[in-house]
């Protein structure tokens, strides 16, 4: 089976991020995988090692962005796809119809995965949009993934931590949620051989019913304030406690 | 003329989730008429979240889930389609986990923009303030598109009850949810009956010094002094002492509380991507340089084995001595 899985590229969860504009943000932080995708990769691999197929990575962002992609390769999927898009707050949907259109650019996907949400703009939302546009139906969130023939059957966490058990017909899109599997982490020679492997460019103009890039209208960008330096109550514990409570209640009055 | 706003009225336990008075405050704020989605058999107590909340229509669902439909996916559904046939121009919602199913889903139904989780929403205007990178950083949008859709996150907007009435109406449209997607069956997990973790007024944590499942007990009887929710790091997930569904941070649950209570939990930036707009943030914590030190509003330097009982007990006599109730 051909098993597509859309993979972003983010900053690094744990850099400090810059504004560059009023509207703009400094785009040299160090970027990763989303780390949602890892998983839909991990899940992509390891059915590809059970049954075959292939595993093919669709991205949409600037040519940095094949860096998303070579994380995934290096992984082990097969090729990847990357949809051009400089802008750095696309509209979503604007992204859902691109990948949308490159996945069936594609041709046959038997399945398509994606990460729950991204650690950027967190939406949980182009799984949705990407479903919607292609016509097939989504399952986001999933902790667990069994597929017999025509048919992917899931588990997801509820409302309130029951755990629902749904099945769909394939094709279809699922979001990996943590959970799901964990992801390998890429040897030496396999991030060496990720820089051989093909990756095709695509323009999203040159996809059916896509058209031009459409960014969000970003009014202004701001850095939250620091919070200031913490109180810390010394002294025997029995008091140091009886005075946090005084505090949380008189002075933050949050209790 | 003023934008029309449909919110979705979110229950738990038959009960509208206190966090909606907030939504309806946004929906309401620049006298745009409201107009609350609601499954019929929880008609009375939506009815009367809304009248408390400034009034509107209340638009009521009929409960006919039939066996092997999936609940989530009909509420979608139900929400796009009245979007539709009400002529809706904003869609809103809490960015709980059921909203953050919901609120999608619906908006790819429609094609429409969405927020799945803002801070901050005028509907007037036009304007959604969204937190982005982990809360790194805080975007406005102006959204021109309509009908648009905005998941709100809980606790962020607060509440500004009023009196209005109400007027509810059967949902006549059809309602049509992806019949492809089948629920096989629930596996229902024993929870215990505290609040849900992303509207929770107070969140207390445990990280990986907890070091066994058992001894999240200690952080649950003292949220249960506090009416707490019981969260949990990213490091106690891994190392298999707390579910997934409890991890609060950057690949778990963003929560907003008045009061965040952690305990042996360093301060990463992955974790205070997930709690960091909490009002107050107390840390419990024996590693005097851990980085939440520089992170948080007040703490003690001690074994959480030994603080956090202590506290819980500070907590019990405080309520027994009088004091605010």
């Amino acid at each position: 089976m051909k098993i597509l899985v859309l993979v972003k590229q983010v900053p690094d969860s744990a850099a400090a991020i810059k504004l560059a504009g009023p509207a703009s943000i400094d785009r040299s932080v160090k970027p990763v995988l989303n780390p949602y995708d890892e998983i839909a990769v991990e899940e992509a691999l390891r059915i590809r090692e059970r049954s075959g197929g292939e595993v093919v990575l669709v991205t949409l962002g600037p040519p940095a962005a094949d860096g998303a992609l070579r994380a995934g390769l290096a992984m082990g999927a097969d090729r990847g796809v990357l949809v051009t898009c400089d802008l750095a707050f696309p509209d979503p949907r604007f992204v859902g119809r691109a990948l949308a259109a490159a996945i069936a650019d594609e041709g046959s996907a038997g399945l398509v995965l994606a990460g729950l949400r991204s650690i950027d703009a967190d939406g949980s939302q182009i799984p949705y949009r990407v479903a919607a546009t292609l016509g097939w139906p989504a399952v986001n969130g999933i902790t667990k993934l069994e597929l017999s023939p025509g048919v992917a059957t899931v588990t997801r966490e509820a409302d309130g931590g029951d755990l629902e058990i749904l099945s769909l017909p394939l094709p279809c899109v699922l979001g990996a949620n943590r959970g799901l599997n964990q992801p390998r982490y890429p040897k030496l020679p396999d991030l060496m051989g990720a820089k051989k492997k093909p990756v095709r460019v695509v323009d999203p103009a040159s996809l059916a019913g896509v058209g031009q890039p459409v960014a969000l209208a970003v009014k202004g960008l701001e850095l939250p304030p620091p919070r200031r330096a913490a109180r810390v109550l010394e002294g025997e514990l029995g008091a140091a406690a009886v005075e946090l409570v005084r505090l949380l209640r008189e002075e933050a009055k949050v209790l | 003329m003023s934008p029309s706003v449909g919110v979705f009225l979110e229950t738990s336990g038959g009960k509208p989730r206190p966090a909606l008075a907030g939504a309806l405050a946004a929906a309401r704020a620049g006298g745009a008429p409201v107009t609350g989605l609601a499954y019929e058999s929880e008609a009375e107590p939506c009815a009367a979240l809304l009248g408390a909340h400034g009034g509107g229509r209340l638009l009521l669902l009929p409960d006919e889930t039939p066996a092997g439909e999936w609940g989530a996916g009909r509420i979608a559904a139900f929400l796009a389609a009245a979007v539709k046939a009400e002529g809706l121009d904003w869609l809103t919602g809490l960015a709980t986990p059921l909203g953050r199913e919901v609120l999608p889903r619906a908006a790819a139904l429609l094609d429409a923009p969405l927020v799945t989780d803002a801070c901050a929403f005028d509907p007037g205007a036009g304007t959604v303030r969204q937190a982005l990178y982990g809360g790194r950083v805080l975007a406005d949008l102006a959204i021109s598109a309509r009908p648009a859709v905005v998941g709100i996150r809980p606790n962020s907007i607060p509440p500004a009850p009023a009196a209005g009435p109400v007027d509810r109406a059967a949902f006549g449209s059809a309602v049509v949810p992806d019949a492809r997607i089948r629920l096989l069956r629930v596996d229902r997990q024993d929870r215990s009956g505290g609040p849900e973790l992303t509207e929770a007024r107070v969140v207390i944590s445990g990280g990986r010094p907890m070091a066994t499942a058992e001894n999240f007990g200690i952080l649950s009887e003292c949220a249960a002094v506090l009416g707490a929710a019981v969260g949990a790091s990213r490091a106690a997930v891994d190392a298999g002492i707390a579910p997934h569904e409890m991890q609060v941070g950057l690949t778990g649950k963003t929560v907003n509380p008045d009061l965040y209570i952690a305990c042996g939990i360093s301060g990463s930036v992955q974790h205070f991507a997930g709690m960091k707009t909490s009002k107050v943030i107390v840390a419990i914590n024996n590693d005097s340089h851990a980085p939440i030190w520089a992170k948080c509003d007040y703490g003690i330097v001690a074994d959480l084995f030994a603080a956090v009982p202590a506290l819980t007990a500070a907590l019990k006599s405080a309520a027994a001595g009088g004091g605010r109730t």
